[in-house]
């Protein structure tokens, strides 16, 4: 049964965007706002998962730590034009994350790229307990 | 969209409008807004005003927090954002006071050609450079680098391209920097900068990059047009572009290790990504020169976007690019931390100055301009947005009471999001056909994205740094054609 059925959602910022995130826990918080990202850059339905990398990520606390998260993926987009689609959290605290990421490698005959995001920034990024389990806020680069 | 920025605004005069000190606790000093009363009403509807406020708690700040009328919201820093720092008094620098996008800037070349003359040529040209000029996310670049040449690229900027056969030696004189600027470290870049950027060298960026062919339909100095080889009728074009994924990853990876600069240099300083460090420290330095090799690696990549550019007109019109007047008027940067020296109360000092979508505007008889350009001032490229109009303006003696800033372009008024609901591309595209538009762009979302109206007037903008005397309207071109990445 889903408490909250949102995951995420977009809000206004002149220059760029932003990002709200809802989950249960942090690890759902990470999931939800690389979910939340990968959708401003493609229809992930178009998406296959046949290749897998990993992630693994040390930072001094959990707000700097999804900061991190989210720019390794866009590091991984960038540079090696890969999308990612699901995320396996495998190990998750304040200070460290572990994960494997499935997605595919750009095809621009099957998919269409709607926006670069050049970075996650730290400008108003927040990760609060509410009472009905956790929420952040990221603001996105374009 | 944020609520009204209910701060105070206390007129200084038409065109300046101060942020007193007393406004937040921990403002070192004022901030200054250049707009006109029109322009303030739009400032006050996102939170411009605010990061105004809070980069005047930089350490070491001198004179005011400025802000030119293209401000809008940004991160730490506003878009539009000028502020100068002492080095020696412990001074800071700020990587959000450069922006993810370092040396994102725009070069303008002027022609022999009419437009009268080539006017059924335009979509040609467009399609044409559509096809040979890589652009749109994920797009990788024809001339390939080397993992040695890179080092050499970051340090060499477009002198690199140049001496490869992309150029000529007086792309290097009418560029800002002369192309590169020195004291660039490739050691401080990471690997991951370096293989972000490897792909993408002579692609262009998408989102507001562009490259656009116009003409000059407005010509207000005569004297300074001429000697910048410009006059009315005469097509000219536009190469906006920046350092790309590379600039992106070295922004990310420097504001990551300023955060942890804060506490260590006991910086109070209200959003984190103002994160900043003395110029004279270990990360201070680093970043100077990792900032300087990422732009140097944007100016190669101009000089590679020209030289594909002129290649492509070769190919089309049937001419040499030199035999049709093809060459660079100038190239200026808008996201940058320069180190530049000013008389502050009768003392020379060295002073960081960061332009966060602001432009250099360098007076007359300045030392860092080019023979030709000493009389007049420097070339202050303006551009607009698509569909309307672009500037060449020029820089002014008054424009040191501004560190020799100015505007970059139009600022953004609606953000990427609204934007992209409240128009419908294909009006908009049939619109700017109306008006004699030619655009291509590699994605729908860019056309949305970068709709006319989602931008302050270029117009206003321009208005308003001419009247405050900071730069001088020199001429005015509308485009033909664009191509966006």
């Amino acid at each position: 049964m889903k408490k909250n059925t949102k995951s995420f959602e977009f809000f206004e910022h002149t220059a760029d965007i932003g990002l709200k995130i809802y989950g249960k826990d942090p690890k759902e918080i990470f999931v939800n706002a690389a979910k939340g990202l990968f959708s401003l850059i493609t229809d992930l339905k178009k998406v296959d998962l046949n290749t897998e990398i990993e992630v693994k990520l040390k930072d001094e606390n959990r707000e700097e730590l999804l900061v991190s998260w989210l720019n390794e993926l866009i590091f991984q987009f960038s540079t090696y034009s890969f999308i990612s689609k699901e995320f396996k959290i495998e190990e998750i605290t304040d200070n460290k994350i572990k994960a494997k990421v499935l997605g595919e490698e750009i095809n621009l005959s099957k998919h269409k790229i709607l926006s670069e995001i050049k970075a996650a920034t730290y400008h108003e990024l927040e990760i609060k307990e509410t009472d009905r389990g956790f929420e952040a806020r990221v603001i996105f680069d374009t | 969209m944020a609520d009204i920025w209910q701060g105070p605004i206390e007129k200084i005069d038409d065109y300046r409008w101060r942020i007193p000190k007393s406004y937040k606790q921990g403002m070192r000093t004022d901030g200054i807004i250049y707009a006109d009363e029109k322009l303030l009403k739009d400032i006050r509807h996102d939170k411009a005003a605010e990061q105004v406020a809070n980069v005047a708690f930089l350490p070491g700040i001198v004179s005011a927090s400025l802000a030119m009328p293209d401000i809008h919201w940004g991160y730490g820093f506003p878009i539009g954002g000028v502020a100068a720092t002492d080095i020696e008094k412990g001074g800071v620098i700020s990587p959000g006071g450069v922006g993810f996008d370092i040396n994102c800037g725009v070069r303008m070349l002027r022609t022999n050609l009419q437009f009268e003359e080539i006017k059924t040529k335009i979509k040609d040209l467009v399609y044409a450079l559509f096809s040979d000029v890589p652009s749109g996310v994920g797009s990788k670049g024809d001339i390939k680098v080397s993992a040695r040449e890179e080092r050499e690229i970051l340090v060499k900027g477009a002198r690199w391209a140049v001496e490869k056969g992309y150029g000529v030696e007086d792309d290097l004189t009418y560029c800002e920097e002369e192309g590169a600027i020195a004291g660039a470290d490739p050691s401080v870049i990471s690997d991951r900068a370096y293989e972000r950027g490897k792909a993408q060298s002579g692609t262009l960026g998408s989102g507001n990059h562009f490259l656009e062919i116009q003409v000059v339909d407005n010509v207000y100095d005569r004297e300074t047009a001429e000697l910048f080889g410009v006059s009315e009728g005469q097509i000219t074009l536009m190469i906006h572009s920046g350092s790309r994924g590379f600039g992106y990853q070295v922004c990310d990876e420097y504001t990551k290790k300023m955060i942890h600069c804060l506490s260590k240099y006991n910086i109070n300083v209200p959003d984190r990504q103002l994160a900043c460090a003395p110029v004279e420290s270990n990360e201070g330095k680093e970043y100077l020169s990792a900032m300087r090799a990422a732009a140097n690696y944007a100016w190669c990549n101009r000089q590679c976007l020209m030289y594909l550019t002129r290649v492509c007109f070769e190919r089309v019109l049937n001419k040499s690019w030199q035999k049709m007047g093809m060459s660079l008027v100038y190239d200026v940067a808008h996201n940058i931390a320069k180190v530049e020296t000013y008389e502050i109360n009768g003392e020379k000092k060295k002073l960081c100055v960061h332009r966060k979508g602001a432009t250099r505007a360098l007076g007359p008889e300045h030392p860092a301009l080019p023979e030709k350009y000493k009389h007049t001032g420097q070339p202050v490229i303006i551009p607009g947005d698509m569909g309307r109009n672009s500037y060449l303006l020029v820089g002014t003696k008054e424009a040191e009471k501004t560190f020799y800033s100015t505007c970059h372009g139009a600022g953004r008024l609606k953000s990427r999001s609204a934007a992209i609901r409240s128009f419908n591309v294909s009006s908009l595209l049939q619109e700017l056909e109306a008006k004699g538009i030619t655009v291509k762009a590699s994605s729908r979302g860019t056309i949305a994205e970068e709709a006319p109206l989602a931008y302050k007037n270029v117009n206003d903008v321009v208005n308003v740094v001419h009247n405050a005397g900071i730069s001088k309207k020199v001429c005015r071109m509308r485009p033909l054609g664009v191509i966006k990445g």
